[in-house]
């Protein structure tokens, strides 16, 4: 069950592998205390019961809390301002007859349908834990209305868990008799959506206030119907009472600390961390000033002298080079004529691509002669040219400083494909072939072990790439483990389809010093919209192979069409140089669609490792700084009782960019998956570099988005 | 707890990486490091007097009489000599040896960067106006938030002075009160309020 970060989307955007848990959630986030607290499940409400208030928009918050014999960790995420979501890892002590702990994972969702107005409360409705087991599967519906903007009063009615205590026939039988009883959940294997039980059963009112009593503290009381019928016949706690009462403390500006008195039996407390990906430590970042423009001299345009002189270009290359360098960025190539000139770059520090390209056209006002107008760059990644972004030199020189001189600059550019823009461009000599390497500490994580939860194994990696000729980069990394346990994980393997991810924690074990990748790989364009990947060798820590990648995606197009064939097979547990016997051709066909309003989805179907067929489906929600959260499900032909426990794989996906926290300009980000359980049915190659990622970001509409960028 | 020092381990395994591609190169140009020489940071921070009295005539030399200016942020003790790197028609960008930049618009500030919460471009047509003939003006920022985008604020001013120019500004969200001294017609010293963030920051010719 472990879990290494997904490989990084572009070459030059090193990502480290270290884990991210608990570690994107200790990021600043504005202060936002609009008198909403979570409760000891995680989600937005009093102690126990839910409440109808949404948090800030985008929030991402974890909970620890912890009272009797329960533990829950959770995380949870306002998805658009009116839905939120969440996913909770729970261990109950004595929660059998035979005293054995409960491992659960639920998963929330909660959608604000109305508003609060003056004369009317704001109401949402619930589902918890409605995929899985249903240890706390409960349905609400909940009205919150503020009578002061500190004072808040909340009611609902809720089934299921919510409706255990002092509960009362279903009111939602007078539509239909089916209503009055809920089915017993045929949980299965868990991971189901569980429908056909919702708001069924008995229902029970719940309901209570909060007061923020100063601008740090809140005091919270309920009544709460939930009658923690099992946990009290099994276990050490005891529901003697339907009140709760609770304490929220800002102790920092995204920390929260909570202490409870529970069920009129317990103390339990808990710790929330908020974090909002709109809310960087610093707006617009702390970097270095751009250069600013060079206005030409009235008359200067016309000046042709220069284009008879001698070693003028390459003396223009080494200029630009220079400039390019020192702003953390490369020239790799440039075509030069009397009028115009396109210069090849490659960014290693903007993540905001548009302030890349604002930088660039501001150095070439300063090197170019006056007669070259037209100013084309073009971004390469891998040694691919991107996009060719074309700005008017005069657009430059008036919008410096004009007030709309970004939605300005914008209208004017010119984006197009780049596919030919490198015929008869003059490479910067000593330019290829170049070594780059790197030696650093690594992290990687593995969680939900039931016998310890997180999992950590920590070490050096030394990380090379050869760029042999642009396009063909030889890339590889060694890793040496100095400390860590996901190897000890010893719940052994009891998967019946071929085992191409459950045997992780052998592959932590025995590959003590393990040679990580080792690739050959090539990047083209075969023509306009299209790229191309080829990649071979030791693609990633278990398997090898042969992956290739073609990906149709016009410049300025919402929709990107892919395909993916590898030939994978299954390396040796030590990570040498070595190969078992598994082996199998799989492969996708993809689809990207760019939503609008920072929703991105994806669907993927193909053959998966373990040789099944089926579809992934993702939806991230993407921040212009780089951020994104999303979830991703993966659904094959292998029956949820072939799969196992979780019936079908499922995930989180984050990326935080590092600028966010660091408040100075960089590209690096850093991705995570974290899978409620890693098990060998829709199982994918985790190959570096696919090509969506890097193309996306220098295309419109993603370059529109932060165009605001460019001149910063 | 265990999570903060897993935050804290993967930040370090992000930070500490070494090698050749992570070339961490100073972004200083070369009238920084001229600079560098005295503007070093000293035992004590230098104020904007300290640095006046540096600005001798053999430093003007060095810099082959390009306009200098000092300033100093609010709220912060630090006060800095800029040199103008760039003019493009009324507008002067000047530079701090730490590559923070300045721009002036007949001496009234029209932007920031690198100090963060950067004033990304002002209107300031009629603000020029209101400091020459008095009247009112409406004055327009903007600034990036934390999502990339450009947010847009503007305020209603007028004036008042003559050799000492009061500038008093109102917005939606937020009031200022920036001041200006001219001499000959022109702005030779002010304080400026650059917005919510930053607070004021104080200019002045040299």
């Amino acid at each position: 069950m472990t879990h290494k970060p997904s490989a990084k989307p572009a070459s030059r955007r090193r990502t480290p592998r270290a884990m991210i848990g608990a570690g994107l959630l200790l990021l600043p986030a504005a202060a936002q205390t609009e008198g909403y607290s979570y409760t000891t499940f995680g989600t937005l409400g009093l102690v126990d019961m839910p409440t109808a208030q949404s948090a800030e928009d985008a929030e991402l918050t974890a909970t620890y809390s912890q009272f009797a014999n329960t533990a829950r960790t959770t995380l949870s995420f306002q998805i658009t301002p009116r839905l939120s979501g969440s996913f909770r890892y729970s261990k109950i002590d004595d929660y059998s007859p035979g005293g054995g702990a409960l491992f659960d994972r639920s998963f929330d969702l909660r959608y604000r349908l109305v508003d609060e107005t003056d004369s009317r409360p704001a109401i949402a409705v619930g589902l918890q834990d409605f995929i899985g087991t249903g240890v706390y599967s409960s349905e609400y519906i909940v009205a919150t209305k503020s009578v002061t903007p500190r004072l808040t009063f909340t009611g609902g009615i809720g089934w299921g868990r919510l409706g255990s205590y002092k509960g009362f026939s279903n009111p939602l039988g007078a539509i239909d008799d089916r209503f009055d009883t809920r089915p017993d959940r045929d949980f299965g294997r868990g991971g189901e959506i569980e429908a056909t039980g919702w708001f069924r059963g008995d229902a029970a009112l719940f309901g209570g206030v909060a007061w923020q009593a100063t601008d740090k503290l809140t005091l919270k009381a309920e009544y709460s119907s939930d009658s923690y019928g099992i946990e009290t016949r099994y276990g050490t706690f005891e529901q003697k009472s339907p009140f709760n009462f609770g304490l929220d403390y800002q102790i920092h500006d995204n920390i929260h600390l909570q202490a409870h008195y529970l069920y009129g039996s317990t103390l339990g407390f808990s710790l929330n961390l908020r974090s909002n990906p709109r809310h960087p430590v610093v707006d617009g970042g702390k970097g270095p000033a751009p250069l600013p423009v060079r206005r030409r001299m009235p008359g200067a345009a016309s000046d042709l002298g220069w284009t008879e002189a001698v070693g003028v270009e390459a003396n223009l290359r080494e200029q630009t080079g220079t400039l390019l360098a020192s702003d953390g960025m490369a020239l790799e190539a440039m075509k030069i004529s009397a009028n115009a000139v396109t210069v090849h770059i490659r960014n290693e520090r903007y993540l905001a691509r548009p302030e890349a390209i604002g930088r660039t056209a501001r150095m070439l006002t300063q090197v170019m002669p006056g007669s070259v107008e037209t100013f084309t760059i073009v971004p390469m990644e891998n040694g691919i040219p991107l996009s060719a972004v074309t700005v008017h030199r005069s657009d430059i020189e008036n919008l410096e400083h004009e007030g709309d001189g970004a939605w300005q600059t914008y209208a004017r550019a010119e984006i197009e494909d780049a596919a030919s823009s490198r015929e008869n461009a003059t490479y910067l000599e000593g330019h290829y072939p170049k070594l780059t390497w790197s030696v650093g500490p690594y992290f990687n994580a593995g969680y939900f072990d039931p016998d310890e939860p997180l999992r950590i194994d920590t070490g050096l990696r030394l990380q090379g790439r050869y760029d042999i000729a642009p396009g063909w980069i030889v890339s590889g990394s060694i890793e040496q483990r100095l400390a860590g346990n996901i190897g000890d994980a010893d719940r052994g393997a009891n998967s019946v389809l071929p085992k191409v991810r459950s045997e992780t924690s052998i592959y932590a074990r025995e590959g003590d010093t393990a040679l990580e990748h080792l690739t050959l790989a090539h990047y083209f364009r075969p023509g306009k919209d299209l790229y191309a990947r080829v990649t071979a060798g030791y693609l990633e820590s278990q398997f090898g192979g042969v992956s290739s990648e073609l990906l149709w995606k016009p410049v300025a197009s919402r929709l990107a069409l892919g395909a993916e064939v590898n030939y994978a097979v299954q390396r040796d547990f030590d990570q040498r140089f070595g190969f078992r016997d598994y082996e199998i051709a799989t492969g996708h066909l993809s689809a990207y669609y760019d939503f609008g309003n920072g929703y991105l989805g994806k669907v993927d179907a193909g053959r998966y490792l373990a040789g099944d067929y089926g579809a992934t489906f993702t939806l991230d929600r993407v921040f212009a700084n780089g951020w994104s959260v999303g979830a991703y499900a993966t659904f094959t032909d292998v029956s949820f009782d072939d799969f196992g426990e979780g019936s079908f794989d499922k995930g989180l996906r984050f990326t935080v960019p590092l600028s966010h926290v660091l408040g100075e300009p960089s590209d690096k980000t850093y991705k995570a998956v974290i899978q409620p359980l890693t098990r060998d049915g829709g199982a994918r190659l985790k190959v570096r570099n696919r090509l969506y990622e890097s193309v996306r970001g220098y295309h419109t509409p993603e370059l529109k988005d932060s165009w605001g960028r460019f001149w910063r | 707890m265990k999570f903060k020092s897993i935050a804290v381990l993967s930040l370090l395994g992000l930070l500490t990486a070494c090698g050749s591609g992570q070339s961490q190169q100073s972004v200083l140009g070369p009238i920084g490091q001229a600079l560098l020489g005295f503007t070093q940071p000293a035992s004590k921070p230098s104020s904007m007097a300290d640095i006046r009295r540096q600005v001798t005539p053999e430093v003007r030399q060095r810099f082959q009489h390009t306009s200098l200016m000092i300033a100093q942020l609010e709220q912060n003790e630090r006060a800095s000599i800029l040199v103008r790197k760039g003019v493009n028609r009324n507008v002067e960008t000047y530079f701090t040896p730490d590559n923070i930049s300045l721009s002036v618009k007949e001496g009234v500030l029209v932007g920031t960067r690198g100090l963060g919460f950067d004033l990304m471009s002002s209107d300031v047509a009629e603000v020029l106006s209101g400091l020459r003939h008095g009247g009112q003006a409406v004055r327009v920022h903007r600034y990036l938030d934390g999502e990339d985008q450009i947010v847009i604020k503007s305020y209603i001013c007028d004036y008042s002075g003559n050799a000492q120019i009061t500038e008093n500004c109102y917005g939606k969200d937020h009031s200022f009160k920036n001041s200006y001294q001219m001499s000959g017609g022109k702005v030779v010293a002010s304080r400026q309020w650059i917005g919510p963030d930053l607070g004021y920051i104080w200019l002045e010719d040299v």
